[in-house]
């Protein structure tokens, strides 16, 4: 207990991890009060595993601190893993054994007391609608099912942060809004979540705040809305028949900040204000081009992450 | 904290229905390889095929090769009167014939394996004896068994004695690999990484379990030992005591196996190896000392070697070896596997 950051679920200040030659995190600080839903993007390997494995204390850090409600999780191992709760990617439960098997072995690995166990066992199986599956071997479960027994199991032991990696990876819609609502549910109650998400969907819809890292570095803070306003920019998308040749050139005095191409020939751009270039825009490539389609939208997540990586993240 | 601590066991008890099938592996291998290996290899009475001819000898030596015998009353020949020669790739038969005006015995045989030739003419050699002891009278020489143990037990009890460390260790070390591995397979282990407990809690129930598997194993094999040739052990609390350390170091080293190569497949063939080497060098055929003194050196280093001497005055009635130091190495193994599996998971899931 030290420097005044109890108050933060988890504070984490000039993190640095490297493997061999590799940097996986460089010189990283974030802040996550108690109570938040926070989201941590990045495109695979900007280093969002390992510093989750830093924070969770199951990998050591070269320099930098971190404190889970004012615990070092390496020094003060034991009891940050009490205040802790893991959700990994890949929905890790014994498949043979019955969802309430699988809760008591958690109990018997978290908890230091069992008297009343079973009571909170039931209670977790019916806050995610499993008590009726309990006896049932998980290899019975749906996705959704699966996952949801994994945030039951998290929450067991009660802990006060909950990290949750890509919480609906492989969840049907349906699933994906049931999973939701237990995760907000869970945040009234004063819960915090620390999201590890690839779904900018689930990224817009759940997350408070948002950081987006890349080769090991935060290249933005901020809430969903404030990420995209910052852009500040329009997306102006075009379909022609044949690909535009030198389109920074063709686009030239019309304010057009940024060109991405995807590999389906479409042209992203970002722009000032969409509105008034519009009709000079479609001037200007129907000239050269057959123009098929054109769409204008506000920002979204995926375009702030482009932004900041220079990549989209399905193509990460 | 009793209670947390059999939830814990219980919890690995639970964690065998994902391994049902090395489960059955590791407890009732052991048990059916003695049985098998009692019908086919120590079975002392062979059967031995004999056509009778014209030859005036054939009486005498038939009801010669009838006498040949242990002391403990198991015939050493089983004699089958053929009326003809058959013949197959496995075929023996003895008949007599005249040579030089001399009877001579002759064994003819097939595709029969050249140790159980000699095995069939040792056996004709001393129904010979008794022949030739017939003629001589008090001229003979007369050759009999003296038992120096102070019972007579058959040699498939040692051999049933030699396989309870044997069926302990496998199963242990079995359960002790794959049950981890099948952790590091599914991710489960990420569970016991994050577990808040005391790192020897955690391994204590796993080991706990594994070694109760172990006990089971040896208790289905003494079971079978017992309904094969009718000897049990003397005491059963001894028999728990002398197992104690090989459980606990099979235990140990399966899990370390599981927590040193992650995955299933070699784990299980190092452990189902390593099981094999312990055994034929820890007195698998008869205690060392009956060997050479490479065999008696190698054999000192291997637990099993020490189980078996410790053990074997509960068959036997008689003390073998030097049980201070026997019981002395078997604890210093013991607290060293434990070191290992300490050491290895503490790398493993501690540290990462």
């Amino acid at each position: 207990m030290d420097d005044g950051n109890n108050n933060q679920a988890v504070f984490v200040e000039g993190v640095s991890r490297s493997f061999n030659d590799l940097c996986a995190v460089d010189q990283l600080s974030l802040q996550v009060p108690q109570g938040e839903i926070f989201g941590l993007l990045g495109p695979n390997g900007a280093g969002k595993s390992t510093l989750i494995h830093m924070i969770t204390g199951l990998l050591s850090r070269d320099a930098g601190s971190i404190r889970i409600l004012g615990f070092d999780p390496e020094k003060d191992r034991r009891k940050v893993r009490r205040l802790i709760g893991f959700v990994p990617q890949h929905t890790n439960v014994y498949v043979d054994l019955s969802g309430m098997d699988n809760l008591w072995h958690h109990a018997a690995l978290y908890c230091d007391d069992l008297s009343g166990i079973s009571d909170k066992i039931e209670e977790q199986l019916r806050r995610m609608d499993l008590w009726e599956r309990r006896k049932d071997p998980v290899r019975t479960y749906s996705g959704g099912m699966k996952r949801r027994l994994v945030l039951a199991r998290a929450l067991l032991h009660n802990p006060e942060v909950i990290f949750f990696d890509e919480p609906t990876l492989g969840v049907d819609v349906q699933g994906r809004h049931v999973l939701w609502e237990h995760i907000k549910l869970q945040q009234q109650e004063g819960k915090t979540f620390f999201i590890t998400t690839n779904d900018m969907n689930e990224a817009d819809r759940l997350c408070e705040r948002l950081m987006i890292i890349d080769r090991g570095k935060a290249v933005a803070v901020g809430t969903p809305e404030n990420l995209k306003t910052k852009l500040g920019r329009d997306i102006v998308t075009l379909r022609t028949q044949t690909d535009v040749e030198n389109p920074e050139n063709l686009f030239k005095g019309l304010g057009v900040q940024k060109v991405y191409r995807s590999e389906n020939g479409q042209l992203r751009l970002e722009v000032l204000s969409a509105e008034d270039i519009a009709g000079e825009l479609v001037n200007r490539v129907s000239g050269l081009y057959q123009l098929e389609t054109m769409r204008i939208a506000r920002p979204t997540l995926d375009d702030v992450f482009l932004n900041y990586t220079g990549r989209a993240l399905r193509e990460t | 904290m009793a209670r947390h601590f059999i939830r814990l066991i219980w919890n690995e008890f639970l964690l065998v229905r994902s391994n049902m099938a090395v489960l059955l592996i590791a407890v009732f291998q052991p048990a059916l390889l003695y049985f098998l290996m009692t019908l086919v290899l120590v079975h002392p009475t062979f059967d031995l095929n004999f056509v009778p001819s014209d030859n005036p000898d054939d009486d005498r030596l038939l009801k010669a090769m009838n006498e040949v015998g242990v002391q403990s009353g198991v015939p050493y020949i089983n004699p089958i009167i053929l009326s003809t020669p058959s013949f197959n790739t496995g075929s023996q038969y003895i008949q007599i014939v005249e040579e030089n005006g001399v009877p001579v015995a002759v064994q003819h045989f097939a595709l029969v394996d050249s140790n159980m030739v000699k095995n069939y003419r040792n056996r004709l050699t001393a129904a010979g004896l008794i022949v030739w002891n017939e003629e001589l009278g008090s001229g003979g020489i007369q050759i009999t068994e003296k038992p120096l143990l102070p019972v007579d037990v058959p040699y498939r009890v040692y051999f049933g004695l030699a396989v309870a460390p044997m069926a302990a260790f496998l199963a242990t070390m079995l359960i002790g690999a794959t049950s981890t591995t099948h952790d590091f397979e599914n991710d489960t282990f990420l569970e016991y990484r994050l577990s808040p407990l005391h790192t020897g809690r955690i391994m204590a129930a796993r080991i706990m379990r594994t070694m109760l598997f172990g006990y089971f194993a040896a208790a289905v094999l003494f079971m079978m030992i017992w309904l094969l040739s009718g000897y049990k052990p003397r005491s059963w609390i001894m028999s728990a005591v002398y197992l104690l350390p090989i459980c606990l170091i099979g235990s140990s080293l399966g899990v370390s196996i599981g927590l040193a190569i992650r995955r299933p497949l070699p784990a299980f063939v190092l452990s189902l190896a390593s099981t094999f080497v312990f055994w034929l060098l820890g007195g698998a055929f008869g205690l060392p000392s009956g060997f050479n003194s490479y065999y008696q050196i190698v054999s000192k280093f291997i637990p099993n070697t020490h189980v078996v001497e410790l053990m074997f005055p509960l068959f036997y009635g008689i003390q073998v070896g030097t049980p201070i130091i026997s019981a002395g190495i078997l604890v210093v193994q013991s607290m060293l596997s434990l070191l290992i599996v300490g050491r290895l998971y503490n790398m493993k899931a501690v540290r990462g």
